[in-house]
């Protein structure tokens, strides 16, 4: 058994104490439906704020901010703390204001400015220009002391250390801090040597990020001549200042990289660039030197065939020549022996040397014999150019018969 | 010599490994584009060693007369 024992006021007196004490109970938004809305002649306003599995009781007292929110049915942020009635011992939610959800927060103001500038062509696609691949001077806009500048520095250190970096020291939270960031993106545009400016800022609250979702951010933004990288909060954080931005990068430490091409991958590229150098020089030379060296080739073969076809050319001249000779001398001989032979048989000079031809006058046939020759056979004894006729009269041989 | 930077001089030794590559050229203008690129690629890789981050802050009440 415990020994502690209440009475009812004492009870709630504790409970109202502690209820003050409480860290979180005693200033606070309670969001829900409205319900049970009253508002009795003492112009209080009672009400309840409920969701699907519970109902607090609240009261606004006259004067209160909000008492046009409170209709049944109304999503409602209000905010306020938790009391309790004493004479009831009942628990209530005692508001100081009264909102429709939405309406005012900064949530609400968020979808209401991006609209806005959306509709405006703040945020078109067709006005955002290419981030330089390699910047040679970057300006940044964020705070000197934060971390973010440091994560951009040691980014751009390791991987590009070949760039100039122009700071503008920035407020990027609180009171004054769109200005200094308006001021900020404007110094830099007098400027005629930054090629890309990054706004950063790290990870917080929406309320932290405010600034970066201000009209008048957006506008200077909009109106920079230089490229602008947005990295505001972590990746998953959206601002209309990456919505207007040339880039949005989802850290600071993100945007860094982006503006820094890695040095060792360029010191490759740089001796890619040299092989290929040495590669197509080589082979122009070993280009030319073949093509010499077939030219050569071909004068060489030329000469060399000319004088194979020349000789082919003389000795078969010769052989010709050689044939043909021997052709003619051969023709001349047989020519020779014909005409020889031929003076042989020229009968004129057998004629001349008085033998006759002698012919049979019956049938003109050569007399070569007598055999056939009869006593009174007609005779024709012929030279060139006379005939006798004769007639046989005798036929004597050898013997004498 | 400001504008004769890195980035410069990777874009001449680019254009000149394309010109070798693409172009008819002749040995002797070969030759002087061979060394052209040589020279280039020696310098950029110069400078990527000597190079150094270069930090400045700019100061908003001299406004941007210090630049």
């Amino acid at each position: 058994m415990t020994e502690i024992t209440f009475t009812p006021s004492e009870l709630t007196k504790y409970i109202h104490k502690k209820l003050n004490q409480d860290k979180y109970l005693n200033s606070f938004q309670l969001t829900g439906e409205i319900s049970n809305h009253s508002s009795p002649p003492s112009g209080h306003h009672y009400f309840a704020i409920k969701d699907d599995e519970s109902l607090i009781r609240c009261v606004l007292f006259r004067g209160g901010a909000g008492q046009e929110n409170l209709k049944d049915g109304n999503e409602v942020i209000a905010e306020g703390k938790m009391s309790i009635y004493q004479p009831r011992g009942e628990i209530q939610f005692i508001a100081d204001s009264v909102k429709v959800q939405g309406e005012g927060s900064l949530q609400q103001k968020f979808e209401k400015l991006k609209a806005e500038l959306e509709a405006q062509g703040l945020f078109d696609e067709s006005r955002k220009r290419d981030i330089p691949k390699m910047p040679k001077t970057v300006g940044i806009v964020t705070s000197k002391t934060g971390s973010v500048l440091q994560d951009i520095i040691n980014v751009i250190q390791r991987r590009y250390p070949n760039l100039k970096l122009i700071i503008s020291d920035t407020r990027v939270q609180g009171e004054n801090a769109s200005s200094s960031i308006v001021e900020s993106i404007s110094l830099m545009n007098k400027l005629d040597n930054i090629d890309v400016i990054i706004l950063a800022r790290g990870g917080g609250s929406i309320e932290d990020l405010w600034p970066f979702n201000e009209e008048i951010v957006a506008r200077e933004i909009f109106k920079s001549r230089i490229p602008i990288i947005s990295a505001v909060g972590h990746e998953t954080d959206f601002t209309i200042s990456d919505l207007v931005s040339d880039l949005r990068a989802p850290t600071p430490s993100a945007a860094a990289e982006i503006i820094s091409p890695d040095i060792a991958s360029l010191k490759e590229s740089i001796n890619l660039k040299l092989r290929e150098l040495n590669l197509s020089f080589n082979g122009k030379v070993e280009n030319l030197k073949n093509r010499f060296f077939l030219s050569m080739d071909r004068i060489l073969n030329f000469k060399i065939e000319t004088s194979i076809n020349n000789l082919k050319i003389s000795s078969l001249k010769d052989n010709l020549n050689l044939t043909l000779d021997v052709k003619i001398k051969e023709i001349k001989f047989t020519l020779l022996n014909l005409e020889n032979s031929l003076s042989h048989l020229n009968i004129d000079k057998v004629f001349e040397k008085g033998f006759f031809l002698t012919q049979l006058k019956s049938d003109k046939s050569i007399i070569k014999d007598f055999k056939n020759i009869n006593k009174g056979d007609h005779i024709l004894i012929s030279n060139s150019n006379e005939t006798l006729e004769a007639e046989a009269i005798k036929v004597k041989n050898d013997k004498g018969e | 010599m400001v504008d004769n930077s890195f980035e410069d001089k990777l874009k001449e030794l680019e254009k000149a490994v394309r010109r070798l590559e693409e172009e008819e050229l002749t040995l002797d203008q070969s030759k002087i584009l061979y060394k052209e690129g040589i020279k280039l690629a020696k310098e950029c890789n110069q400078l990527l060693e000597d190079t150094e981050l270069e930090i400045t802050e700019l100061k908003k009440e001299l406004e941007s007369k210090e630049f």
